[in-house]
């Protein structure tokens, strides 16, 4: 397609109410409206605006994902463990804070990562650069301790699409041997970014550890982490109410532990309930909890299957390779799933199946990152200024 | 096409509109075709078309290519609906596919203009409120726009850098993620 013809002065351009229904077309990557907000001044409160930037949600739905954020180790001593962020959108890529202080990032959502670093937790939004630390938790014993601690959004809004100057919940969840019982106590607190502080404990006895390799799962208004394999008896979910801030315990199913080695994939159910999702046989399986349902392994029911042989990987290199791959990620805000291959990690969106591959990644849980732009401070003074 | 043809005869069965721009050409199309635009819908059902509908912000040279326009689309339109209950499912999904490569083709041709004229055509796709004609326009433009740095869409649409060096220094450090 050929280019208009570059002879029009700029005053030809269309009014702004039509520039708005320009800019509402380009791509939901943050690079295109951060590119418009960089033309001229007039561009730049265009397309900051509050207004506009609604409207830009409303009209592409779903935030793209940006990238993942994933923990590696490296066999080299003066390395040791680090964090890292794969773009995979139209990002160059995000300069983590405080690179070397960063042991391990805990959980991604909303527009926020939680990393647990040596100053204590932190929560940043990558887009806007923010960084907030939590402090150290009274009682956190290094490297062995059983942990794990999510984030999310406390707005009351109905969709998450733009959280970045909204409010924060950090939960934090520990576990401790419970000797006498031959069990674990787990202990749920609460922080909250309005009031910088950290809200009282509420503890349940749990048949194993809470562990800090997986992303957690914010299904409704709960949010679930696996827990550890419990060598013998069943195996757990780990669910805390964001309401009534009650932690349960979900027994999986039997098939959990020999189908799938247990390495299963916490996320929400396509019909609104906890799921979870493996391959299996070269297939997909999309489990779903069914409460109130008394049939079947404690009300779960394999909800739906995917064939991979069905999938369009003949566009990718190594096709066979994704018959034995695993599920790794699941985006929430984006519906997009993460197999990892052992050469690469692909993405399937799951509402049109269509995919993409990051070539050269891999890893066993990833954190992936999605966001709109956000258009952060106002570093040049524009958005104040009354329109000409 | 066999259903493209009843749905012209469908439409010439209509009644007739006469549309006048601002430089006071009259142009004579089916109401099918006219209604496209929910501005001149509205006129119709309020029955204010009586010796012709004058569009002042709408040059002839411009009224022409919008009934281009809505005529494929009122067409295909027509021969949707024609079809439905005429084919099978398959035969349907055959005739539908068809024509909606043929309209594809047809848009892709449509846009190859000068940006003036593009410019004018969303003007009159939005005073008109022609919502497909809009959505394509603004399309256009925003595709031109994709991927460009600031400086490539500067150069593409003669606009003027009211940043200051140091402003748009500020910028870059602050989102750091978007450029190398």
């Amino acid at each position: 397609m050929s280019e208009p013809t570059a002879l029009s002065p700029a005053a030809d351009l269309p009014p702004d109410d039509l520039l708005r229904e320009v800019f509402l077309r380009l791509p939901p990557e943050p690079g295109h409206l951060l590119s418009a907000s960089l033309v001229c001044r007039h561009w730049r409160r265009l397309v900051r605006d509050p207004a506009f930037l609604r409207l830009f949600r409303a009209f592409h739905r779903t935030p793209p994902v940006l990238g993942f954020f994933q923990n590696l180790s490296s066999i080299q001593p003066h390395i040791g463990r680090y964090t890292r962020f794969v773009p995979t959108a139209a990002v160059s890529g995000f300069v983590l804070p405080d690179g070397k202080r960063m042991r391990q990032v805990l959980d991604c959502r909303h527009g926020r990562v939680l990393f647990h670093s040596d100053l204590g937790l932190l929560v940043w939004d990558p887009m806007v650069g923010d960084t907030h630390y939590m402090g150290l938790l009274q009682g956190s014993k290094g490297w062995d301790w059983d942990f794990t601690a999510s984030v999310i959004c406390a707005a009351g809004h109905d969709s998450h699409m733009d959280c970045h100057s909204s409010s924060f919940r950090v939960v934090f969840v520990e576990s401790v041997n419970d000797d006498e019982h031959h069990d674990h106590l787990a202990t749920s607190h609460v922080y909250s970014s309005e009031t910088g502080t950290w809200s009282s404990a509420t503890t349940i006895s749990s048949p194993s550890a809470v562990t800090s390799y997986e992303a957690s799962a914010l299904v409704g208004n709960s949010l679930c982490w696996l827990l550890d394999f419990a060598g013998t008896g069943k195996d757990h979910i780990l669910e805390f109410e964001l309401h009534s801030q009650r932690l349960n315990l979900i027994e999986l199913p039997d098939g959990v532990r020999d189908g799938y080695m247990f390495d299963i994939h916490l996320m929400p159910a396509e019909d609104g309930g906890i799921g979870f999702a493996q391959v299996k046989e070269s297939s997909i399986h999309f489990w779903s909890r069914r409460i109130g349902h008394h049939e079947g392994a404690d009300g779960w029911v394999l909800l739906k299957m995917v064939d991979l042989h069905e999938l369009p990987f003949h566009s990718l290199a190594a096709r066979d390779t994704w018959l034995e791959s695993t599920v790794v990620g699941f985006a929430e805000d984006s519906n997009m799933l993460f197999l990892e291959s052992g050469a690469s990690i692909i993405m399937i969106n799951l509402g049109s199946m269509q995919l993409s591959e990051v070539p050269y990644a891999r890893g066993s849980s990833i954190y992936p990152y999605t966001s709109f732009y956000t258009p952060g401070r106002d570093i040049v003074g524009i958005d104040d200024r009354a329109a000409e | 096409m066999a259903s493209a043809g009843s749905g012209d005869e469908k439409a010439a069965a209509a009644a007739m509109i006469t549309l006048i721009s601002s430089d006071n050409e009259k142009f004579e199309v089916t109401e099918a075709t006219a209604t496209l635009s929910q501005t001149i819908r509205h006129m119709i059902e309020d029955g204010c078309t009586d010796g012709g509908v004058p569009l002042p912000n709408v040059t002839s040279k411009i009224l022409a290519r919008v009934i281009e326009y809505c005529k494929k689309h009122a067409t295909a339109a027509a021969g949707e609906e024609g079809s439905s209950s005429s084919f099978s499912d398959a035969a349907f999904l055959e005739v539908d596919r068809a024509f909606l490569e043929e309209l594809e083709e047809f848009d892709d041709a449509f846009l190859e203009v000068d940006r003036a004229t593009l410019f004018d055509l969303i003007l009159a796709a939005n005073y008109l409120d022609i919502k497909g004609l809009l959505n394509l326009t603004c399309q256009k433009v925003a595709d031109s726009v994709k991927g460009k740095t600031p400086e490539q869409i500067r150069e593409m649409y003669n606009i003027v850098n009211d940043l200051t060096p140091e402003e748009e220094a500020e910028i870059r450090r602050e989102t750091q993620w978007a450029f190398e």
